[in-house]
């Protein structure tokens, strides 16, 4: 049977292989002069560092800072040789010009145009939380142990933000047009405080601001401070 | 048997060999991904230059928190640190304990101007009247002013920056904040 074979191919077992070989070794050369002409650029690293800068990126926004803005207007200010500023009066101001002061005692609330009662016939004065020595309270530096027991200075803020809001709802229920409200503060308050403060006053942000819908006093103007 | 079986077989590897391949895919065709990461890389440089406030919190800055949900826009950027006060990126007057130097301020230690200031801001209020001019009041000139402050400065420096600001009529104040809940 196998010499059968061999003489129907008509080539010995010898030549056979040298054919094969022959034709291995073409096919390889046309197979690496197409590589060599086909040549694209290797972009795959570049895919990589791009790969890398987009992640980056993405990674940066993701902590990025939910950052807002407070719209606030001047203050109008008397020159400071005269004295303290005092609160802006113009012919088209609104009549109930609210002011809230921010000082060392207390939130201090009052109105040029009505009279807001406080409890002994003077300005309704809201007093921190918790009262402190020499009737200072509200927010201040102090040193503290932390967990790790190292010593860390933190800002301490009693103010009672609680009952200002309650304060200024009465008020905003008696004038549910007025929107103004003037904010000062003495000059050591923090300025955190005040932001608070003009947080509370503000209420929540609605654009016809009736008081009902939760909106307070939404245009603050920052004025001078007290005292 | 086994003779037709071998032909058999050569029959069909002659057959084989007619057939055209289908074309390997020896690698993947990257180009149009990388098209597609430039795009958006390109669109996030973008994005990000133009992006309103690129502050840097840290301990000298750390602004307050507020409940305000009103999204900060482009305008003069002013920052207060704890060490210095800050105009669009260029350091203007120190801040010491809380406070600027009375040199520095028009009417010492009581007075409210802080001089270097005033002049950086009319200087820029005058940069922007002038683009207003140029594009024929289509870039007004709104007079705001960004606000970036620390939140335990006290309310004092404050408001003698934005006093001054008030001089050099930017007298919008946009106070930046943290957004909270």
């Amino acid at each position: 049977m196998t010499t059968e074979n061999n003489s129907a191919g008509g080539l010995s077992y010898r030549a056979h292989m040298a054919k094969v070989r022959g034709r291995i070794r073409r096919e390889i050369a046309k197979a690496e002069e197409e590589e060599y002409e086909g040549g694209e650029l290797n972009l795959v690293p570049y895919l990589d560092i791009l790969v890398n800068t987009i992640i980056f990126l993405l990674a940066t926004t993701a902590s990025a800072l939910a950052l807002a803005n407070i719209n606030v207007n001047s203050p109008r200010y008397e020159d400071p040789a005269v004295g303290a500023a005092a609160a802006p009066s113009q012919p088209d101001e609104p009549k109930l010009n609210l002011t809230v002061a921010v000082s060392y005692k207390g939130f201090i609330i009052g109105g040029s145009g009505a009279i807001l009662p406080g409890p002994d016939g003077q300005l309704p004065t809201i007093k921190c939380s918790v009262p402190l020595d020499k009737g200072h309270c509200p927010a201040f530096l102090a040193t503290r142990t932390n967990a790790e027991g190292q010593r860390e200075r933190v800002w301490v803020d009693r103010y009672d933000y609680k009952s200002l809001a309650t304060k200024v709802q009465e008020v905003k229920a008696k004038y549910p047009a007025e929107r103004q409200a003037i904010l000062s503060a003495d000059r050591s308050i923090p300025y955190k405080v005040v932001v608070k403060a003009m947080d509370t006053l503000r209420g929540k942000a609605t654009t016809k601001c009736t008081g009902s819908d939760g909106c307070l006093f939404d245009q603050v103007i920052l004025s001078a401070g007290v005292q | 048997m086994g003779s037709a079986r071998f032909e058999a077989k050569k029959a069909y590897r002659k057959l084989k060999r007619r057939v055209p391949e289908p074309e390997d895919i020896g690698y993947l065709n990257i180009t149009p991904m990388m098209d597609m990461m430039t795009i958006i890389l390109v669109f996030f440089l973008k994005s990000f230059s133009v992006s309103v406030e690129n502050i840097t919190l840290g301990e000298d800055l750390m602004i307050p928190d507020s409940t305000s949900q009103v999204k900060p826009h482009q305008a003069v950027q002013v920052t207060i640190t704890r060490k210095a006060i800050v105009v669009e990126g260029d350091p203007i007057a120190a801040v010491k304990r809380g406070a600027v130097d009375a040199s520095v301020k028009r009417d010492g230690a009581s007075g409210y101007l802080i001089n270097p200031l005033l002049n950086v801001l009319q200087k820029h209020a005058t940069r922007l009247k002038k683009i207003e001019k140029m594009t024929g009041g289509r870039m007004r000139f709104k007079g705001e002013l960004v606000l970036v402050a620390d939140q335990n400065l006290p309310y004092r420096l404050v408001s003698e920056v934005l006093y001054t600001a008030g001089q050099a009529e930017f007298g919008k104040y946009r106070l930046l904040v943290l957004k909270g809940d």
